[in-house]
């Protein structure tokens, strides 16, 4: 029982030391299940989707953070991914970001497409667990439609964005920031 | 625990092993390789009398999509647990999935979970909240050729398998397992997800999770939902039909209430009536995230009836890459 006990210690000790993402209640990550669901609203013309993992370079890393004045959160600092949307004969129809930011009642998860123009095309809340019903609000997330990968670094709740500012609506506005800058630095330049 | 752990060992260095060759030295231009590893620790009292500290699970699982010009297509799965003080050493997944244009058809190969009631959306396999799939159909995953995919709201799933579930990659009796499961999910996260599933055929329970030993003819038909709303999620499932030619009949009605920012009360009623024996019980919860990955959970199941009480401490803790 007690060598049992040390290699469990051992194990979770072991865990707990290894860095990076982890999916759980508590990590960015964005579970996403059944992607397509989602992406046929945004992209009804979509005949399949290509899922795309970017390396995040220490270079790049420092640019993203310097840019959205943070640090990245646990699960996003290595690798960055979005979706390709392609027609039928395999041209690009536009992106699919899904992001994960936290919340107060853990991650608030939702995904958004952008055209070819880089600009948003709709956005959808996947999953969150909060109190606060701001960020829900049609009248909140219609206003993203139409902001450009451009708007990234001035996107702020007051100023180009009309709502309460609440931790799920400012989690909603730091996420879609965070993505369109990671993607315009990883996508878009690499 | 060595005599096991030293038997079980080789089996379980072989999986990953085969695993990681089949995944990783498929090498394609365009591919996402994630890798996850899980470890799940606790401390069970039965009845307040029988103690035991285990490692319940350490689990290890690859996933690597391969693209083609035309979009993602082909996913390789697998996820190797060592359950029970490494004593079971099981492949619980592994599985081919060949992916229809924007996932409205796929085929899967091998060893997946069963699309019935609740599980092809929720698993508390590492929680301490029970849902019934054990006492329902019998297994969690088994081994066969599924067909799944997604059209608007609206999802399915078909599967053929063999009714031998984590225990055995080959039949015994050539009888199938057929089950299947419809369900509906709106473009809304709040959105009712409800769900009809059905199975019929002959099942050999895992042994890990079932006290019975011989295989068990099912008949069942299960109807499954999940709700969201705000801090609050619910999840049912209600199950009738036959086993042996006697009467089944199982209700699970569970939530989770995010109390404080890290921390949730979960609650259970579980009902089961299955050849002539009745079981109801009530699980209280909570669950503490400490950090990312890293969360301790305490629950207590009181039974209605006279069955066992457990008392459980869980430490978990989950990591994920992504290449």
């Amino acid at each position: 029982m007690y060598r049992l006990f040390k290699s469990t210690i051992l194990l979770l000790a072991l865990f707990s030391l290894l860095p990076g993402p982890c999916q759980a209640q508590e990590v960015y990550i964005c579970v996403w299940t059944n992607p397509e669901r989602t992406m046929t609203r945004i992209f009804p013309q979509a005949r399949d989707y290509r899922t795309v993992t970017k390396k995040i370079s220490p270079q790049a890393l420092k640019t993203i953070e310097d840019r959205i004045q943070s640090k990245l959160l646990p699960g996003q600092r290595e690798t960055y991914q979005y979706y390709e949307m392609l027609d039928d004969r395999g041209n690009h129809l536009g992106y699919i970001l899904a992001a994960s930011q936290k919340g107060e009642y853990g991650a608030i998860e939702f995904v958004f497409g952008i055209g070819l123009d880089f600009t948003i095309k709709g956005i959808y809340i996947q999953r969150a667990r909060e109190r606060d019903t701001e960020f829900k609000k049609p009248e909140f997330l219609e206003q993203f439609i139409g902001k450009n990968i451009k708007d990234a670094d001035t996107m702020e709740i007051g100023k180009d964005i009309t709502a309460k500012n609440t931790i799920g609506t400012a989690a909603v506005v730091s996420g879609v920031k965070k993505e369109l800058i990671a993607f315009e630095e990883l996508a878009t330049r690499e | 625990m060595s005599f096991y752990w030293k038997m079980e060992k080789s089996k379980f260095i072989n999986s990953v092993a085969v695993s990681l060759s089949l995944l990783v030295f498929a090498t394609e231009a365009s591919a996402t390789l994630s890798l996850t590893a899980d470890l799940d620790s606790r401390y069970e009292n039965t009845n307040f009398k029988d103690s035991e500290v285990k490692v319940e699970a350490l689990g290890f699982s690859l996933k690597k999509v391969f693209a083609d010009a035309q979009g993602d297509r082909l996913v390789l799965f697998t996820l190797v647990d060592a359950m029970d003080n490494f004593r079971d050493v099981m492949v619980d997944q592994g599985y081919i999935q060949y992916k229809g244009p924007m996932g409205r058809w796929n085929v899967i190969l091998g060893r997946y979970i069963v699309p019935f009631g609740l599980l092809p959306n929720y698993s508390s396999k590492r929680l301490l909240v029970k849902t019934l799939e054990y006492e329902t159909v019998g297994l969690n995953s088994d081994s066969g050729l599924q067909v799944s995919g997604v059209i608007r709201d609206f999802d399915y799933a078909i599967s053929l398998s063999q009714g031998t579930g984590v225990d055995r990659w080959t039949d015994i009796d050539n009888e199938p397992v057929v089950s299947f499961r419809v369900g509906r999910q709106g473009a809304d996260y709040e959105d009712v997800r409800v769900g009809l599933s059905g199975l019929w055929g002959k099942v050999m329970p895992d042994k890990i999770h079932s006290n019975m030993h011989s295989p068990v003819y099912k008949k069942l038909l299960a109807i499954d939902l999940i709700k969201y709303h705000g801090p609050m999620v619910v999840r049912a499932e209600v199950t009738a039909g036959e086993e042996n030619r006697r009467f089944l009949n199982g209700v699970f009605l569970g939530t989770d209430y995010a109390i404080l920012p890290k921390t949730d009360l979960n609650f259970a009623y579980t009902h089961m009536e299955t050849t002539g024996h009745r079981t109801d019980a009530i699980t209280a919860g909570i669950t503490y995230n400490v950090f990312a990955g890293f969360q301790i959970r305490v629950a207590q199941k009181f039974s209605l009836r006279g069955d066992e009480d457990v008392s459980s401490f869980q430490i978990y803790n989950i990591i994920t890459r992504t290449f």
